[in-house]
């Protein structure tokens, strides 16, 4: 069933209401065939028709935009009539998407459209909100991405056609944004990178020590905000030494950053989990194909991870114990309360390379966490609004929510089944890739209806043609 | 007037051919007005008899290809003192004109590279240097550009090489007489990379807050004595006036640091008595001298524009996003590779009319087989397109004329593509008043060829800088007969 956050539900609510406040009967004609369209000042609404005589309403508004900056003139964009995935709310179908300056203004089956708003009529098709990939290479430039990012450049328009919107380059969520510069930065040092392996404990030792000698000038400085005011002799902590990786731990134990590691045996797993248990700072760990056999305890400690869920590494009979890897990874993670991402094995697009485990079959990689017993609604949350949360974007990107931007793909079927394609992908409110204008995908099933029967179970849970 | 003053010369004469002092005339005359009236006084007969000294010399050439206009078939270009003083068909010149028998050839405006480091080391620099030029490594020797010359070519801007803004370009003729050889210097800003744009920009906004802040203060400072002292204050109504036509002294006093201290001595000398030595001038504290020419455009200062190198689509993209913030005025050089995808932008550049230089190249949509033909393209948008050579060897410089052939070929006018080698360059490098067609006033900077520059057996065979010839092809048997009319 669909897992629905309080918030979700009352965003959803407001949206509903509103759109059914503002509901005019002003719906646009069918058209009989699936196109972009502009739509013309005239035929809009019924305001401008009952202001009096045309050539008046013309003139004035003429004399309005003049005045006003026309840069001003906002730019809405919407999908209508589509089935819509919000992720964090209901599947709501035939309802419309309507999007301002880049940014979500209304979602709901009754959005009453401005008089001039560019339309993409998605009937029968799916919208979800662009897919976030939690680590991507060769999409962005190098660091900063905003000034080196070659945005017309093959990669980043093949991800933008599995669906992807937002990337994780360097340490940097950036946004897909073929064909434009602008807006590209969602976060900039998402993570601190975290060094705690077994391979040398004086490290280990040394960091323990030093987040300790953090963790007690925290204290000392909570303590002194507290009594600054009754004590007139109160002193702050010395903060002298706080500076170049003291400041790390700082802004570390402090919350201000996100803890980012390498992990994927059991004992590393525990061993990252006491650590961010013992000093409660926010991790998540990268890899974790072991993650299934100490679940409860990165649940319990708060830890995200960043999983590939056909990751395949055999049992390791030395031990005892059980190993490996398993596809049943990414459910059991997940049911421990782990906030889960999915990526491909892949981190780059190579359409010549591993075949299907590239970061253009991202949703793909999200269909296999179905194969280890997650819902599909729970499987499209990793890509999407879950695997946002890790980056710490889930107030940007990641569902389809009003005020968030207007990130979102069009497909024609459902985003985890294997035939789907995606038709659009919308950043920042502007289609960035179109299937049928790039050549890449343009030839494949260009009116998007699937040639294969749809199974009632949805696959690949159960892979019927073997029998 | 014209038909007046040739018949007088006619009388005086006595020949029975149409001799006219046209340009003789035009000579002195601008000559004359060009001296103070005081010192000349009436005009004396002695004057054009000094100036026709100065012979002039006319070319009689069998095709010239102006760049102004229709190609001439037979006609005559009059040069004097290293510049074009007339071009047409039926010119008339003076009887002692040296004339240059080039009947079997095909004249036109030398050509210009504006972006190459022929004969210059390679090294690298990173970040924003926009206090050096490329004089500071320029050691000129004879022969240097001989290749060059072999190619065609008149004038190329040697440019700094490495990343971010490595510095500022050094314009120079390839041969003629050393005084006469530097045409712009500093020529010019390199921008290698848009991040160093922004961050160098940001500086220099910095900066020029830096002073207008410092400005104020001084201007509060100068405020507070004035109101207690009744008796300045007509000096105090002055300075508002004096202050704005500071403005560009502003820029000149945050030179580097070697000037500052002449600038506040010369202006108190400029302004009225009425100032006090207890109103010390306003010294801006000092720009830092890499982003001054940063600070010089975004000022807008005349003359200083950048080029910004770009190697594809996106990169056009970034640079808009940077002048969207800062309008600076600039120009672009495209590399555009075998594949290129600068197609895309190709209705942005032809909008607004940019100026682009790009190599000599017939282009591929990237991972497909289909022909761009982007220097046609872009000059049907709208643009400016200048053609430079594909590196920096004088291979390339020879095989210049014929990639262009190909261009034409591939069906760009041929008049844009002659353009695109003289006249634009020229534009781009700010010297369309001196170079790049042949036209009234213009420097004498010619290239001579034995027929169509577009022919492939087209070779050439002398060069003119600034009205000498500075080279031959056959340099033993002088192929153009110089001779003098009776």
């Amino acid at each position: 069933m669909m897992r629905m956050s309080a918030r979700g539900r009352r965003l959803i609510l407001i949206a509903a209401l509103a759109a059914f406040v503002l509901s005019s009967a002003a719906e646009a004609q069918e058209p009989q065939k699936r196109r972009r369209t502009r739509r013309p000042d005239t035929q809009a609404t019924t305001t401008q028709a009952t202001t009096g005589p045309t050539t008046t309403t013309a003139t004035t508004t003429a004399a309005t935009t003049t005045a006003g900056a026309e840069e001003k003139k906002p730019h809405y964009f919407a999908v209508t009539n589509a089935v819509v995935h919000t992720v964090t709310g209901p599947v709501l179908e035939g309802a419309t998407v309507l999007c301002r300056d880049g940014k979500l203004v209304a979602i709901g089956r009754e959005v009453r459209l401005p008089p001039e708003c560019e339309l993409l009529d998605a009937r029968g098709w799916h919208v979800y909100p662009g897919l976030v990939a939690v680590s991507a290479t060769g999409i962005h430039g190098a660091a900063p991405p905003e000034h080196t990012t070659d945005v017309f450049s093959l990669s980043m328009l093949s991800a933008a056609a599995g669906g992807i919107t937002t990337a994780l380059s360097g340490n940097e969520a950036v946004k897909l944004t073929p064909g434009a510069v602008d807006d590209m930065i969602v976060r900039k040092n998402v993570f601190f990178n975290l060094s705690y392996t077994t391979n040398n404990p004086l490290e280990r030792r040394r960091l323990r020590k030093d987040l300790q000698r953090m963790r007690h000038y925290l204290r000392d400085l909570r303590r002194y905000e507290q009594v600054k005011d009754k004590e007139k002799d109160a002193k702050p902590p010395d903060k002298e030494w706080i500076k170049g990786r003291f400041e790390d731990y700082r802004k570390l134990l402090s919350g201000e950053t996100t803890a980012i590691a390498a992990a994927d045996r059991t004992q590393e797993l525990r061993d990252l989990a006491d650590l961010a248990q013992q000093f409660g700072f926010k991790l998540v760990v990268r890899g974790a194909f072991e993650g299934w056999l100490v679940a409860d305890e990165l649940g319990r400690a708060g830890v995200s991870a960043i999983v590939t869920p056909r990751t395949r590494v055999p049992l390791d009979e030395r031990y005892s114990r059980p190993t490996g890897a398993t596809i049943e990874n990414a459910a059991r993670l997940h049911r421990s309360g782990v906030t889960l991402a999915v990526v491909p094995a892949q981190t780059g697009v190579s359409p010549g390379g591993l075949g299907g485990r590239d970061l253009l079959h991202l949703n793909m990689e999200a269909a296999f966490a179905v194969r280890g017993g997650m819902t599909n609604d729970e499987a499209l949350r990793t890509i999407t609004i879950d695997a946002a949360r890790v980056l710490g974007i889930d107030d940007r990107v990641g569902s389809l929510e009003v005020g968030k931007d207007a990130d979102l793909i069009v497909c024609d079927g459902d985003i985890l089944h294997y035939m789907t394609q995606v038709h659009y992908t919308v950043v920042n409110g502007r289609v960035a890739y179109d299937k049928s204008k790039e050549t890449l995908f343009a030839h494949i099933r260009p009116e998007g209806k699937p040639e294969v029967p749809v199974f009632d179970d949805q696959w690949p849970r159960r892979l019927q043609w073997r029998q | 007037m014209r038909g007046t003053k040739a018949r007088r010369h006619e009388g005086t004469r006595g020949v029975a051919l149409v001799v006219a002092l046209l340009l003789c005339h035009l000579v002195t005359a601008s000559g004359r007005a060009a001296q103070p009236p005081a010192a000349t006084g009436p005009a004396t007969p002695t004057e054009p008899e000094s100036d026709a000294d100065e012979r002039l010399v006319v070319i009689r050439a069998g095709t010239i290809i102006t760049n102004a206009g229709q190609e001439i078939q037979g006609g005559a270009i009059v040069l004097s003192g290293g510049r074009i003083r007339n071009v047409g068909h039926a010119i008339e010149y003076p009887l002692n004109a040296k004339v240059i028998d080039a009947s079997n050839r095909v004249v036109m405006p030398g050509l210009i590279n504006p972006h190459t480091r022929f004969g210059l080391p390679a090294y690298s620099r990173t970040g924003v240097h926009g206090d050096l030029s490329v004089a500071a490594e320029f050691h000129p020797y004879d022969g240097q550009f001989d290749e060059l010359l072999e190619a065609g070519y008149t004038a190329v801007a040697l440019v700094p090489a490495g990343t971010g803004i490595p510095g500022r370009a050094l314009v120079v003729r390839t041969g003629g007489k050393a005084e006469q050889r530097t045409l712009v210097d500093p020529g010019y800003v390199l921008v290698a990379d848009k991040r160093t744009l922004v961050e160098g920009l940001e500086k220099a906004q910095q900066e020029i807050e830096k002073v207008e802040k410092a400005r104020k203060e001084w201007e509060e400072k100068q405020k507070q004595p004035t109101e207690a002292d009744r008796r300045s204050a007509p000096s105090r109504g002055e300075r508002p006036s004096d202050r704005s036509s500071e403005r560009p002294g502003d820029r000149s006093s945050a030179r580097p640091a070697t000037q500052p201290a002449s600038q506040p001595v010369t202006q108190p000398a400029t302004q009225p008595a009425t100032q006090p030595a207890t109103q010390p001038a306003f010294t801006p504290p000092p720009i830092d001298p890499p982003h001054q020419v940063l600070v010089d455009l975004i000022q807008k200062k005349e003359g200083v524009f950048a080029l910004l190198e770009a190697d594809s689509a996106s990169d056009v993209l970034h640079y808009e996003q940077v002048l969207k913030r800062f309008d600076v005025a600039h120009r672009l050089f495209l590399r555009n590779p075998r594949q290129s995808d600068l197609y895309r932008v190709i209705p942005r550049l032809g909008e607004r009319k940019a100026q682009v230089a790009l190599w000599p190249y017939v282009n591929r949509v990237p991972f497909s087989a289909e022909r761009l033909h982007l220097p046609r393209d872009l000059s049907a948008a709208g643009c400016e397109v200048s053609l430079l050579p594909l590196r920096d060897s004088s291979d390339e410089h020879l095989a210049v004329l014929r990639r262009t052939a190909e261009l034409v070929r591939e069906g760009w006018g041929r008049e844009e593509a002659l353009k695109a080698l003289t006249l634009h360059p020229a534009k781009l490098l700010g010297l369309d008043k001196r170079l790049g067609s042949i036209e009234k006033d213009k420097d004498a900077d010619l290239i001579f060829l034995d027929a169509d520059p577009f022919d492939p057996a087209a070779r050439v065979k002398e060069v003119m800088i600034a009205g000498e010839i500075v080279y031959r092809s056959d340099r033993l048997s002088a192929d153009l007969r110089v001779e003098r009319e009776r």
